[in-house]
């Protein structure tokens, strides 16, 4: 729908009221890239209706709202979360069903990707629609950006005779596949697990 | 394809009647982005279609999913008719 | 890494020949394969990121010598080759225990998209979600019970406790008295807005999660083209009735730059946001033939400025697609923290702009800056055939939309305004320049130039109007 409060607020600053009431015509923001962050950046992809934004919830803890309408989350959400011991930004992206995008929304999601560069790409798919949801999964997988593929909405599929083969799937795409149901946080273990292996510990870490 | 020969026919979707169902033939429009944009819902040729509505939107169905498009879209998705 | 998809030959080697002329970029997130392929599929953006290459012509060159050399269109294919590998993974993949599943909520749906049983469902919606729950319940009973705890308990104690310790009657009135930041900026933020936005969005929140929006884009599509519109755009425009300033950010999901601007322009001019729509609502039903006037003169507007803007603004007509999710029984929990979120963005936007329309009307109250625009306006309010004191409402409704009609509200109840001048107030008022918080959004999103064209044109299409229906009431003596 909007910039979703994350922890760290990718609004301007709210206090200064006169600067942002005259700062006609700003940029569209931008998420910082891993780059000059030095954080894990991941971003959560897939079509609208797949419950991006309720694992994203899930997995930061940040409220976004959660949508079954294509089209309410405009803006890209960011969140953080600690997964393997170190801090990981999450975002949020509105729904999109290929890399070219074709409304302003999409091309939120599609830039992020193709021109700051995360560190992993998550992409979530409905268990009901494989096949049809697969497409985009192999237009990520061209990008040779690393992929998650999470299959979700298990629960609903299996009320509708399908089951996912996980392994089998991760097998033929040659990618990490987690199968979930979100929404009753099942295999969210699995998924953070999964998330762990690509989010490199911090060998010069000055905590101690 | 090796079975169609020369008697093939098939219509565009808004010439057909509700409940109508069949296989995509092909999807033809002048404007790209509607084409991309159906391919990326899922509608492909070979794909079998049943159209559930044509008024006030055409309501079409591929595979598990349902989508709504109007006439000039219609139009564009060509059909192979099994029954009606 | 993973296994690749192979292409048709020919995509393939055009492929290979686009990689190695884009061999020398090193600073592009995805693999150049997949730049060569958004190339062959011709996507713009990629397009106009290579645009100014020296290489850009021979790429050029390769796409149209593979085009040639195919049957199809090089997208289509690309597509198709993808589509296959997807599906036959997934028959490799899933195991099929039923073939046709039972849908048992199949009538339900039939109901809601059937032309004869659909619209009455969407009017009943509309009716009873919309006017009753939002208008009548949020607009009515809320803000007459807030606004009157806010008027008999909590304004005079802060008048009287501001009077006491604050010396200085210019700081006095900059936190209370009639312009005060706690007794209008927060009163209005709290009795006037809170309820009916709260309202409003539970009621969208619900729709949305229930999955009837996309069916009430389908139901008025067709309806829709005649304005220029595709039925896309009621989601914007009904959440408009809500927020303006978050319709106009929604917009963005529209397929075209046509469709944007017509949408845009018609939140900016015909749809009132909920703060105004229940101040005007409660203003005008004390006149029902004033009510009824400016409903019909509204509705005519909406109607006529999307039929003209359907056929002036440049740009290929809408086209509609949308996919139909099944419907589905939203949850309380999912619905309150949406509608939460949603308060919290729109307290966070708008709150410091009430306090910040606060303190401009209190500068501009100071210096005398606002008496001279008021003077400026007084001809222009002679002209609308309003009195004099009707000026600073139109001033103030720039600062916010409910913040005019809420000064028309004073002027009513002290019987300057007929009733007449009562429906020639409220329908430029209501058509006149949204709030300065819609307008920095349509700055955001449209750009400066959109922007400015849609505000010259709102200005002057408000004040004519109010000119037009003043002399069109007066020679057929309805008041």
């Amino acid at each position: 729908m909007d910039c979703h409060d994350c922890h760290q607020s990718c609004h301007p600053k709210r206090q200064n009221i006169g600067w942002k009431i005259f700062n006609f015509g700003f940029k569209k923001k931008r998420p910082k890239n891993s780059s000059s962050t030095g954080r894990t950046t991941i971003a959560l992809v897939g079509s609208p209706n797949v419950g991006k934004s309720l694992l994203f919830n899930l997995l930061t803890g940040t409220y976004v709202t959660v949508s079954n309408y294509p089209g309410t989350t405009v803006e890209v959400a960011k969140g953080n979360a600690v997964i393997a011991g170190e801090k990981v930004t999450f975002f949020d992206t509105p729904g999109m069903y290929s890399l070219m995008p074709i409304t302003e929304e999409e091309s939120v999601a599609r830039d992020l990707i193709a021109n700051e560069g995360v560190d992993l790409i998550i992409h979530v798919i409905d268990a009901k629609h494989l096949g049809r949801m697969l497409n985009l999964t192999l237009q990520l997988m061209e990008t040779q950006l690393p992929v998650l593929l999470v299959v979700n909405m298990i629960d609903e599929a299996q009320k509708l005779g399908i089951w996912v083969n996980e392994d089998r799937l991760a097998h033929q795409l040659g990618i990490p596949v987690v199968t979930m149901a979100a929404a009753q946080k099942v295999g969210l273990k699995k998924l953070i697990a999964k998330v762990a292996d690509h989010v490199p510990s911090n060998s010069v870490s000055l905590t101690y | 394809m090796l079975t169609q020969g020369f008697s093939v026919q098939y219509s565009p979707l808004d010439y057909l009647g509700t409940k109508t169902q069949g296989t995509i033939a092909a999807i033809r429009n002048k404007d790209d982005k509607i084409v991309k944009k159906l391919l990326a819902m899922g509608v492909h040729t070979g794909m079998h279609i049943t159209l559930e509505q044509r008024f006030p939107s055409f309501i079409i169905r591929v595979g598990r999913t349902r989508i709504a498009i109007d006439k000039d879209i219609a139009n564009s998705i060509k059909v192979r008719v099994i029954s009606h | 890494m993973s296994p690749q998809i192979l292409y048709p030959s020919p995509i393939e080697t055009a492929i290979s020949r686009i990689e190695l002329l884009l061999s020398e970029r090193w600073q592009d997130a995805i693999s150049r394969r997949s730049i060569a392929l958004l190339l062959l599929q011709q996507d713009r953006e990629t397009r106009s990121q290579l645009q100014r290459e020296p290489y850009f012509p021979e790429i050029e060159r390769i796409i149209s010598e593979t085009q040639a050399n195919m049957s199809e269109s090089l997208t289509f294919a690309i597509a198709q080759t993808r589509h296959q590998l997807a599906r036959a993974i997934e028959e490799d993949v899933t195991v099929h225990l039923r073939h046709q599943p039972v849908v048992k909520d199949e009538w339900l749906h039939q109901l809601t998209v059937h032309p004869l049983t659909g619209i009455p469902i969407l009017i009943l919606i509309l009716y009873f979600g919309i006017y009753q729950f939002v208008g009548v319940f949020g607009g009515g009973t809320l803000v007459d019970g807030i606004e009157g705890f806010f008027e008999s308990s909590i304004n005079p104690v802060v008048n009287n406790i501001v009077a006491a310790i604050v010396p200085w009657q210019a700081i006095r009135d900059l936190l209370a008295n009639d312009y005060g930041i706690i007794t209008l900026g927060i009163r209005y933020a709290v009795a006037i807005v809170l309820p009916i936005v709260t309202t409003f969005f539970l009621m969208f929140s619900l729709l949305e999660d229930s999955g009837y929006l996309p069916r009430l884009s389908l139901l008025m599509d067709r309806a829709f083209k005649t304005i220029g519109l595709s039925g896309r755009s009621i989601i914007p425009l009904i959440l408009g009735l809500g927020c303006g300033t978050m319709a106009t950010l929604v917009t963005r999901t529209l397929e075209s730059k046509r469709e944007r601007i017509i949408a845009t322009l018609l939140l900016a001019l015909t749809i009132p946001c909920s703060a105004q729509l229940g101040v005007i609502l409660a203003l005008l039903s004390q006149e029902p033939t004033a009510l009824l006037i400016w409903s019909g003169v509204m509705m005519a507007i909406f109607l006529g400025i999307g039929f003209v803007a359907g056929k002036v603004v440049p740009g290929e007509a809408s086209c509609f697609y949308m996919e139909i999710p099944p419907l589905r029984l939203p949850s309380l929990p999912a619905i309150l923290t949406k509608t939460y979120v949603r308060l919290k963005w729109y307290f966070a936007e708008i709150l410091p702009l009430f306090i910040f329309a606060s303190i401009l009307i209190w500068v501009g109250k100071l210096t005398g800056l606002f008496d001279v625009i008021v003077r400026g306006l007084e001809p222009v309010m002679l002209w609308l055939g309003l009195p004099t004191e009707a000026a600073p409402t139109f001033l103030y409704g720039f600062f916010r939309r409910d913040y005019g009609a809420a000064g028309m509200f004073d002027l009513h109840s002290s019987g300057i305004l007929t009733g007449q001048q009562l429906v020639v107030a409220a329908v430029t008022l209501t058509l006149f320049i949204p709030c300065i918080a819609q307008l920095q959004f349509m700055l955001k999103e449209r750009g400066i130039k959109t922007t400015m064209a849609i505000a010259i044109f709102v200005v002057c299409f408000a004040f004519s109007l109010g000119y037009l229906l003043n002399q069109l009431l007066t020679i057929m003596e309805i008041f």
